[in-house]
């Protein structure tokens, strides 16, 4: 590549990409909201369970008091409404709700083709779930080369202008959380988002 | 790959797994609260691919991270950088303008959105809104910082742990509702639906509110009346009945003797009313006179200033009319023709006030009182008196604006074209209807309708909101359910530690649901907290009483989408009520809100140059005012020739129809005359000297024809209160011989704020976020103090307020040297000149404890166990960073405490609950105050 970032579709197969994109949405899925009764029995002891243990992270206990306090956990650091770390990425660029960061981030959604449900489309759940999303398209466009080109440039850019900053969101996090398995959680992204940067924007 | 290759294959492995559930049908997208959130943050079914076609439309745009963070639109304070990116041509380039009204302080001024790519970028006044005429403040332009701060609530929240303990966790708005519906459900069926209590700060959805409560089936709405204009409005009702609300007509005046208001910062009319006393300045040459113990904004801009001792308004206007009737200056025809009272009673009633008296009690000097009056009675009919909270919120209030408005009826200014006028319409032109209503509920709570304030319910519900938390804490009341709506009584009702320990009792209220934008103080004691939506994002047919003195319909309606989960109580009472029900629901049979609204606003007439009417018509212009006259001397307008046919004409000249007063005959003619018992201006009443003992009026309500007037309940009764009938003035006997120390407290507004809902907002509260105490200088040097010294206040219980309303049994209060200690506080000091030396003044506003980093100028996170909202260190505002200067480090002491710094003092915590014993407003600013030197 001209810019120094290589084609990762060079060394990633389909399956990789497939399971980029299935990590995405994972992640995606656990920042987004809270652990819910159907998802803690899948980290627990279901189809999640051999990815939870293998990411350490703590599922093991009474379910209705673990998924209270996975709820509790997630609200005082997400949430608020006191002492939490806003998860809404134009806090962090433009110091308010719906910046322009939020329009921008409309632009890729709709360029993804989601519709849009909630006027909170730049909350970092979204952010993850939309780039599990390319990646699952691009994995499928293996072999057209424009269309890959094209996806290629797309997630980069998208990476950079919308998913780089969730780093920034992690070093607080990490500062304000006493919960174990969000503190497990915040670890297990920010390596992730650490490769993905490399990967993506080729900077360390 | 430079990556450590296991940790990534790890990752892929892990990804493909989790792939592999997806497919198996692991969703998570169950609830609702998922489901508003976008689907590409879960695991729905993949999107029907990407649009590389759109995205190379778009991907050339220039749009790169951090290069729009010093651009207008967003909230960031000017800083010193203020200027680098400014002006942005095409900020306004492909905007739509949305009318609206602003909802940041009482006045409702009409305005105008701009709004591109769905985000709101600036606000400003609307042109067409015929009341503020295009005008709006700096709160209103502060618009963008209340609707995009980061800090706002945008989900439903569940208490965690004990009330008051700061814990929550987010549940959906179907868990939220059903919960709640649980509660009301069962308090129904208890038996006692007034166990609900509906309590409102500042609302402009009342036909929401009263659909909700009328259907539910309690009568317990309490609000905030009492604490802002009570007894004006108890004073004006004496002489007018038919409304309120005096509208001055200060646009067309010669002369404005104003008793203590700050219209050109606070006051409900505030910019609209503002804006017509400086046109009656600039065109007609009116003179200004302001009577205030603080040097306002507008006792500065005014003509003349005199700053009587607090709470002495009413002896001047007395003194005053006086001077009037000894110089022959008042007008006789009026006031044989159109009171109730002759000449000689008014001679009797003005025969000790005279200006030495006023003098001796007010320092004003006598000759100044004589003149300034011969001035006003020359000037009229185009005179006027003005008056609010500043003559209105003292104990003698009541009789402090029953004396100031009398000043009108003695040089007969009453209705005229730049007098003393009013208009029946106080909101909405009645020719809008809302759609059918619920029947009222009977119930009763005297939370809602306590038994001693005679005056506070009987023409309209002004209520008596600053006992309520007394009377539960006294258990003569009590609370299943307890819905608080923009309400922040903590920080803005007296007493603040009486508040929060009741509000976090569970024994006391059983069950507490806050519906707000924001984490205030009173959401720190709720169990449920509901994400409210901002007056920018909902709707609202919505009007005040008009200067123009004619009615008009505004509008207000989303500008944008509302933030996250955010809701309005048009949009989830219904939900509510239908999760309740027994009938309930069947006052909601709209589809949706928008339909309720186009309902609403169906008789809005045709615009003929657009073809537009109803709502679509205000949704174009905002507002629509009707065109009828000015409602200048309603007195004379004739009895219809149909109405006389089958009337009855009484001995006194009164005209009954059916029972009812409709007019009275002058000078042979019927005519509407005023709509009181005599149908004249009522200067002696009858009615308030026998309802305060608690005397059948029914007679005297029949010949008004006002209907809506009732006699008090039969639970009043045994609490009788003596009301004079004609106007008079005492001073409350701790003011009499004040020690040297002793200095009366007294209360202010800024221009940038209300009383407790704009702290948050960074614009502002860069420009007022703190509060010292104002001492004139040579009280200063008096006691030993200067400018910047820290002093010790300890406020005391009212011995006039313990003489006159004994139920109140504030045994609670400790007792130190004869007098009962409410609180103490150390705040430092400002020294001015703009203050009574007898007076101590601190704004409203200040001293929050929650409501967000900004509220409490917070840079950094407080100390453990410190309850605190947000912290802007956790994440990044750059801006805040750089320009949030005044945040202060001394922890609260005094030798390291730099000037214009930290986040202020909550003042109401010194106040005392204190309803004055005929209205019920509270008494704001005749707190007795000692100050030590720290």
């Amino acid at each position: 590549m001209s810019d120094g970032t290589r084609d990762r579709t060079d060394f990633e197969d389909h399956d990789d990409l497939e399971g980029l994109a299935g990590f995405y949405r994972l992640l995606s899925r656990l920042w987004v909201t809270e652990v819910d009764p159907e998802w803690f029995e899948a980290l627990s002891s279901g189809s999640l369970s051999d990815v939870a243990e293998n990411l350490d992270l703590p599922v093991e206990g009474d379910a209705v008091e673990l998924i209270e306090q996975l709820a509790v956990e997630y609200c005082q650091l997400m949430v608020g409404p006191q002492g939490h770390v806003p998860p809404h990425q134009s806090v962090w660029t433009d110091g308010q709700l719906q910046g322009q960061t939020a329009v921008s981030m409309q632009q890729y959604l709709d360029v993804v083709g989601q519709e849009v449900e909630s006027t909170m489309s730049d909350h970092l759940g979204v952010q993850l779930g939309v780039m599990g999303l390319i990646v699952d398209e691009l994995a499928e466009s293996l072999h057209d080369d424009r269309k890959r080109e094209g996806l290629m440039e797309l997630a980069r850019s998208f990476f950079s202008l919308h998913v780089a900053w969730i780093e920034r969101f992690l070093v607080r996090a990490r500062e304000m959380t006493g919960s174990e398995f969000y503190g497990r959680l915040i670890e297990v992204t920010d390596e992730f988002l650490s490769q993905e940067r490399v990967e993506w924007l080729g900077k360390t | 790959m430079s990556q450590d290759v296991s940790s990534r294959r790890r990752f892929l492995s892990l990804g493909l797994s989790a792939g592999a559930a997806f497919a198996a049908g692991l969703s998570g997208c169950g609830d609702s609260r998922e489901k508003s959130s976008p689907p590409g943050a879960t695991s729905g079914p993949l999107p029907p691919g990407v649009d590389l076609q759109k995205w190379n439309k778009i991907k050339g745009e220039p749009y790169r991270e951090g290069s729009f963070g010093a651009m207008p639109g967003v909230c960031q304070l000017p800083g010193p950088q203020a200027k680098r990116n400014w002006p942005d041509r095409d900020k306004y380039k492909d905007v739509e303008k949305i009318p609206g009204m602003c909802q940041l302080c009482s006045t409702i001024c009409g305005i105008v959105g701009y709004v591109k790519d769905g985000r709101l970028i600036k606000v400003e006044g609307n042109p067409n809104d015929p009341n503020s005429r295009g005008h709006l403040c700096a709160r209103g332009q502060a618009a963008l910082n209340h609707l995009y701060h980061p800090e706002r609530l945008l989900y439903p929240l569940k208490r965690v742990g004990a009330r008051g303990e700061g814990q929550w966790k987010r549940i959906s708005w179907d868990e939220a509702l059903d919960e709640i519906a649980a509660k009301l459900k069962a308090v129904r069926e208890s038996g006692h639906p007034e166990e609900f209590a509906f309590h409102q700060g500042r609302q402009r959805s009342g036909d929401a509110l009263k659909r909700f409560l009328n259907a539910y089936g309690t009568k317990t709405q309490l609000s905030h009346r009492s604490l802002c204009s009570g007894n004006r409005r108890a004073a004006n009702l004496t002489y007018l009945w038919e409304s309120d609300w005096d509208l001055n007509d200060v646009e067309h005046s010669r002369y404005i003797l104003n008793f203590g208001s700050n219209a050109f910062e606070a006051h409900q009319g505030h910019v609209p009313f503002a804006n017509r006393i400086q046109n009656g300045r600039f065109r007609n040459g009116a003179k200004l006179v302001t009577f205030d113990v603080r040097l306002s904004n507008t006792a500065g801009g005014s003509d003349e200033w005199f700053a009587p001792f607090p709470g002495t308004d009413g002896a001047v206007a007395l003194a005053m009319g006086h001077a009037i009737l000894a110089e022959n200056r008042h007008d006789q025809a009026f006031l044989e023709t159109w009171t109730n009272v002759s000449i000689e009673e008014l001679r009797e009633l003005y025969k000790t006030h005279t200006p030495e008296w006023a003098e001796r009690v007010s320092g004003v000097p006598a000759a100044d009182i004589r003149r300034i009056a011969l001035e006003f009675a020359e000037a009229a009919p185009a005179a006027t008196t003005m008056c609010n909270r500043g003559s209105s919120a003292h104990l003698n209030g009541f009789y402090n604006d029953r004396a100031i408005n009398l000043l009108n009826a003695l040089v007969g200014s009453v209705g005229q074209k730049g007098g003393w006028c009013w208009s029946p319409w106080g909101g909405l032109d009645p020719i809008v209807k809302t759609p059918p209503m619920p029947p009222g509920a009977k119930t009763r709570s005297i939370l809602e309708d306590p038994p001693e304030y005679p005056l506070a319910n009987v023409w309209r519900r002004m209520r008596v909101g600053e006992i309520v938390y007394l009377y539960l804490l006294q258990g003569r009341a009590r609370l299943q359910a307890y819905m608080t709506y923009n309400l922040d009584s903590p920080v803005t009702w007296p007493e603040e530690s009486l508040t929060q320990q009741v509000l976090g009792d569970e024994s006391l209220i059983g069950f507490h649901v806050c519906i707000n934008a924001f984490y205030n103080e009173t959401a720190h004691f709720a169990d449920i907290v509901l994400p409210w939506t901002t007056y920018l994002e909902r709707w609202d047919l919505d009007a005040r009483a008009s200067y123009n003195l004619r009615p008009y319909v505004g509008l207000r309606t989303p500008m944008v989408e509302p933030l996250g989960e955010s809701k309005d109580v048009r949009e989830f009472f219904p939900e509510l009520a239908r999760r309740i029900g027994d009938g309930m629901e069947e006052w909601y049979p709209e589809k949706d809100v928008r339909e309720y609204m186009e309902k609403w606003a169906s008789a809005v007439p045709e615009n003929p140059e657009t073809g537009k009417k109803g709502l679509d018509r205000l949704l174009d212009e905002g507002a629509w005012e009707g065109e009828r006259e000015p409602f200048y001397q309603p007195f004379l307008q004739p009895v219809s020739e149909s109405d006389m046919e089958v009337a009855q004409v009484g001995p006194d000249g009164v005209i009954l129809k059916d029972g009812q007063g409709i007019g009275i005959m002058v000078d042979g003619k019927p005519v509407r005359g005023f709509r009181t018992p005599s149908r004249k201006f009522e200067i002696r009443s009858a009615f308030i000297q026998k309802i305060g003992r608690n005397e059948d009026c029914s007679e005297l309500i029949a010949r008004s024809g006002m209907t809506k007037t009732k006699n008090r309940p039969r639970d009043h009764r045994g609490h009788d209160v003596d009301i004079s009938d004609m106007p008079t003035w005492f001073l409350p006997r701790e003011m009499e011989n004040l020690a040297e120390n002793d200095l009366v407290m007294t209360s202010f507004k800024w221009n940038v704020h209300n009383h407790g809902r704009t702290m948050n907002l960074k614009w502002l509260a860069e420009i007022v976020h703190s509060n010292p105490a104002w001492l004139n200088p040579a009280t200063a040097r008096r006691l030993g103090l200067a400018d910047g010294d820290w002093i010790e206040l300890t406020s005391y219980y009212s011995s006039e307020l313990e003489r006159r309303s004994p139920h109140l049994k504030r045994d609670d209060l400790v007792e130190e040297d004869g007098r009962k200690t409410v609180a103490t506080m150390r705040v430092p000091i400002v020294t001015m000149e703009g203050i009574h030396p007898r007076a101590i003044a601190m704004s409203n506003s200040c001293g929050h404890s929650q409501y967000t980093s900004v509220a409490q100028a917070r840079k950094r996170p407080a100390s453990t166990g410190h309850l605190v909202g947000s912290d802007v260190r956790k994440f990044v505002d750059a801006d805040w960073e750089r320009n949030m200067w005044w945040e202060d480090t001394s922890g609260g002491d005094p030798a390291t405490w730099k000037p214009n710094t930290g986040h202020g003092w909550n003042q109401n915590r010194l106040m005392p609950i204190a309803p004055d014993p005929v209205s019920g407003q509270q008494s704001f600013h005749d707190t007795i105050v000692s100050i030590q030197k720290l």
